[in-house]
Formats: C-alpha cells, sequence, structure tokens
C-alpha cells in the first residue's frame, strides 16, 4: 500500500472506530436475550430456536395438508392478505404449548413473526397486507400480556417491538400511521406490563390505505 | 493456543451446550458485529436488532458449521451480511455513514468532537462515491475488522481481489477528499 493509502486508511479506521462506537446498554439487552434463547433451546423448551419453529411449522403443514389436502401446503405458506392467512395463523395457535411461561414464549415468537410480517409489507407498501399483519399483531399482542408478562425475555423483546413500530410510525405516510400507532401504543403498554384488552376494533385485515400513496405493484402470485 | 484455536475452540463448546463459552464468543464479536450493522444501515435501533438477528441465526446454524477451512470470523458475518441485506430489502441500499455522524454530533459535545464528526461526514461524502461492492469491501475491513482473506471467502472473491476493491476506493475517496478540499484551500490562500 502506498504511503498514501496508508495514511487514509488509518484515517479511515479511527473515523469509523469513533462513529461506530455500539451502545453498550443495546449490546448487554442482544446478550441477555441471546443466552436466554441459547439456555432454553439447549434445555429442549419450546420456542427460541428458529429452527424448532421451522419444524413446527413443517408439522404444521403436514397437519394442515392431511385435513384439506394441498390448501394446507398453501395456507402454511400464506402470507398476510392472502387467503389462506388466517388459516395458517390458526394452525400456528393450535400448536402452541397450551398453557404457562412456554406458551408465552410461543405466542411471543408468534409476534415476532407477524412484527416481521408488519415491516416487510410496510416496505413494500402494500396495504392490504399491512392491515392484516397489524390485525393479527394486535391480536397476538393481546392474547400475550392478558394475564401479565413476568418473563424477562418477552418484556425485551417487546421493547424492542415498541421501538421498531416506533421508526415505522416515524418513516410512514399519513394514510398508513393509523394502524400502526394503534401498535405501537399495544406494544408501548405491553413493554410496560400493562395489559391490553383485545383491539376492539376486530383484526378483520382491514386494508389500511395505501402507505404511499398510489397503487403499488401486487407482489403476491 | 491461537486465537484461532481458541475461537474453533469456543465454537465446538457452544455446540456442546456450554452457555459461558457462547457469552464468551458473544464478547468477542459481538462488537464488530455491531459496528458492521451500524455501518450498514446508519441508526443504533437497527444496528442491534441486525446483531441479535445475527446471534440468533448463529445458535441455530451452529450444529451445522464445521470448519473445512472458513474461519469462524467469515462464517459469524456471513449471517450478519445477509440479515442486512434482508433488512435492506426495499430500504435505500445503503444507509449514509453520515447517519452515523449525525448520531455522534447530535449532542452538545467538545469541540474536537465536533470537527471529528465533520471529519467523518466528510468520508460519508467520500464513501457516497464508491460502488456498492467497494463499499462492502471498506465496511468489512475498516468496521468489522476482517482480514482481505476473510472478506474473500465472505463475498466468494479471490484475495487479490478484494485488495484490489480497497485499493480502488481508498484511490476514489482520497480523489474526491481532495477535491472537496481544493476550492476551500484556494479560496482560503
Amino acid at each position: 500500500m502506498k504511503d498514501d493509502d496508508l495514511r487514509l486508511a488509518r484515517e479511515l479506521e479511527r473515523q469509523l472506530k469513533f462513529a461506530l462506537e455500539p451502545d453498550q446498554a443495546r449490546l448487554q439487552r442482544v446478550r441477555a436475550t441471546v443466552l436466554a434463547s441459547y439456555r432454553a433451546t439447549m434445555a429442549g423448551a419450546p420456542r427460541q430456536s428458529p429452527r424448532f419453529f421451522l419444524r413446527r411449522w413443517v408439522v404444521a403443514g403436514a397437519i394442515a395438508a392431511t385435513l384439506v389436502g394441498g390448501a394446507g401446503l398453501a395456507a402454511a405458506e400464506s402470507g398476510p392478505g392472502q387467503p389462506l392467512y388466517e388459516v395458517r395463523l390458526a394452525i400456528g395457535s393450535w400448536l402452541l404449548p397450551s398453557e404457562g411461561a412456554a406458551r408465552d414464549r410461543g405466542l411471543a415468537a408468534e409476534l415476532d413473526d407477524r412484527l416481521a410480517e408488519v415491516r416487510a409489507a410496510s416496505r413494500r407498501g402494500d396495504s392490504g397486507a399491512l392491515g392484516a399483519a397489524l390485525a393479527a399483531y394486535r391480536r397476538t399482542l393481546a392474547e400475550l400480556t392478558s394475564h401479565g408478562i413476568s418473563d424477562p425475555t418477552v418484556l425485551l423483546a417487546l421493547e424492542r417491538h415498541r421501538d421498531v413500530l416506533q421508526r415505522l410510525v416515524d418513516d410512514a405516510p399519513p394514510a398508513a400511521q393509523g394502524g400502526l400507532q394503534q401498535a405501537l401504543q399495544d406494544a408501548e403498554k405491553a413493554a410496560a406490563g400493562t395489559p391490553n384488552a383485545a383491539p376492539s376494533v376486530e383484526p378483520k385485515a382491514t386494508p389500511v390505505e395505501n402507505p404511499h400513496g398510489s397503487d403499488p405493484p401486487s407482489h403476491r402470485p | 493456543m491461537t486465537e484461532r484455536d481458541e475461537i474453533e475452540d469456543l465454537v465446538e463448546r457452544v455446540q456442546g451446550g456450554d452457555p459461558a463459552a457462547l457469552g464468551a464468543l458473544y464478547d468477542r464479536f459481538a462488537d464488530r458485529v455491531y459496528r458492521f450493522s451500524l455501518f450498514r444501515v446508519g441508526n443504533h435501533a437497527d444496528a442491534e436488532d441486525l446483531t441479535q438477528r445475527t446471534f440468533l441465526k448463529m445458535i441455530e446454524a451452529l450444529p451445522r458449521y464445521q470448519r473445512r477451512g472458513i474461519p469462524f470470523e467469515a462464517w459469524l458475518f456471513r449471517l450478519a451480511r445477509n440479515a442486512t441485506i434482508d433488512l435492506l430489502r426495499g430500504r435505500r441500499s445503503h444507509e449514509p455513514l453520515e447517519s452515523a455522524a449525525e448520531l455522534r454530533s447530535a449532542a452538545p459535545e467538545p469541540e474536537a468532537v465536533v470537527e471529528q464528526a465533520a471529519e467523518l461526514a466528510a468520508a460519508a461524502r467520500a464513501m457516497e462515491q464508491l460502488t456498492d461492492e467497494q463499499r462492502e469491501v471498506i465496511g468489512y475491513r475498516f468496521a468489522a475488522g476482517l482480514t482481505p482473506r476473510e472478506i474473500g471467502l465472505l463475498m466468494g472473491k479471490r484475495e487479490g481481489t478484494v485488495r484490489g476493491l480497497q485499493f480502488r476506493a481508498l484511490n476514489a475517496m482520497r480523489r474526491f477528499i481532495r477535491a472537496e478540499d481544493e476550492p476551500r484551500t484556494s479560496h482560503e490562500g
């Protein structure tokens, strides 16, 4: 490397080190979540391992296929806004542990999946999918918080949800803010340990007005 | 025991179910994964999210990890890279480093820090001139601290190609920074 390049490389390294200083509180939060997840996986507890859920979905798909033939597999792959999305959620719900901390963690995992769908739909500007995913999110959150949450891992996850939803609200155009704002309020209450009532407006997957103000191209088959 | 052996030993212990080893592995790499994520997304909330996703994915995938000549670092940063790609899909391809500069200069801070933030903003503008590949190499090299060999394994390129990308990136940045400085210098002079 030439002297000039070496100087610039060193300078760049110094500047990046300064700019990209990690937030230690965040790193510690992630550490707690990762270790809790690992311990639960090693203990064979339901949830924590995404692989566990992959297996679970394979089981769910198989059950659904047995019940309703090919439509079951289609349900297992249905995204929000698609006809079999609610079937998929129902299958997921059947497969959760019936009670206790294991069910809470299962619900928290479901909630993670719903939040990922909300983010994806918001990014695509797919109002139908966003409405469906937000409705499912609020419904799952209400169930999770109905009897209070004491599991610190779940509470940490909810804090993260609150932050993610806040960013989505900040970035969303006005048309998409109503539904996101409701979900944010629910997540704020949940993170503070306050039970959420079941959503008064039934989560009928009401399409959010097109978040981007024009008809987005459909990403659905 | 070399550093590489220590890491592989930790990996084996994590594969065997040792939480203390996972803690040690996390402490060893979390900082760099976070920096790399922050470099790519430009805000701390997403960087936290990406760091968590990377390590959860690591737990999931670790049973299938085998050394096979691929250093653990390269394997881990491939997970981080994939997590970032998933997050950025549909967003701008790169949230400029300038966001990080703003974060650092938002609070009233001593003059030196403000000056440093200004320099960083200049570096960020220079980085905007780079191709995606060049910028990625700069991120891996200077934000994540990977070696050109590890970057090559990660990006599926030869070490020499990575060095070439780094060389051209630094050249382009230097030209840009000089061009930005020249009018100011001649005006001042």
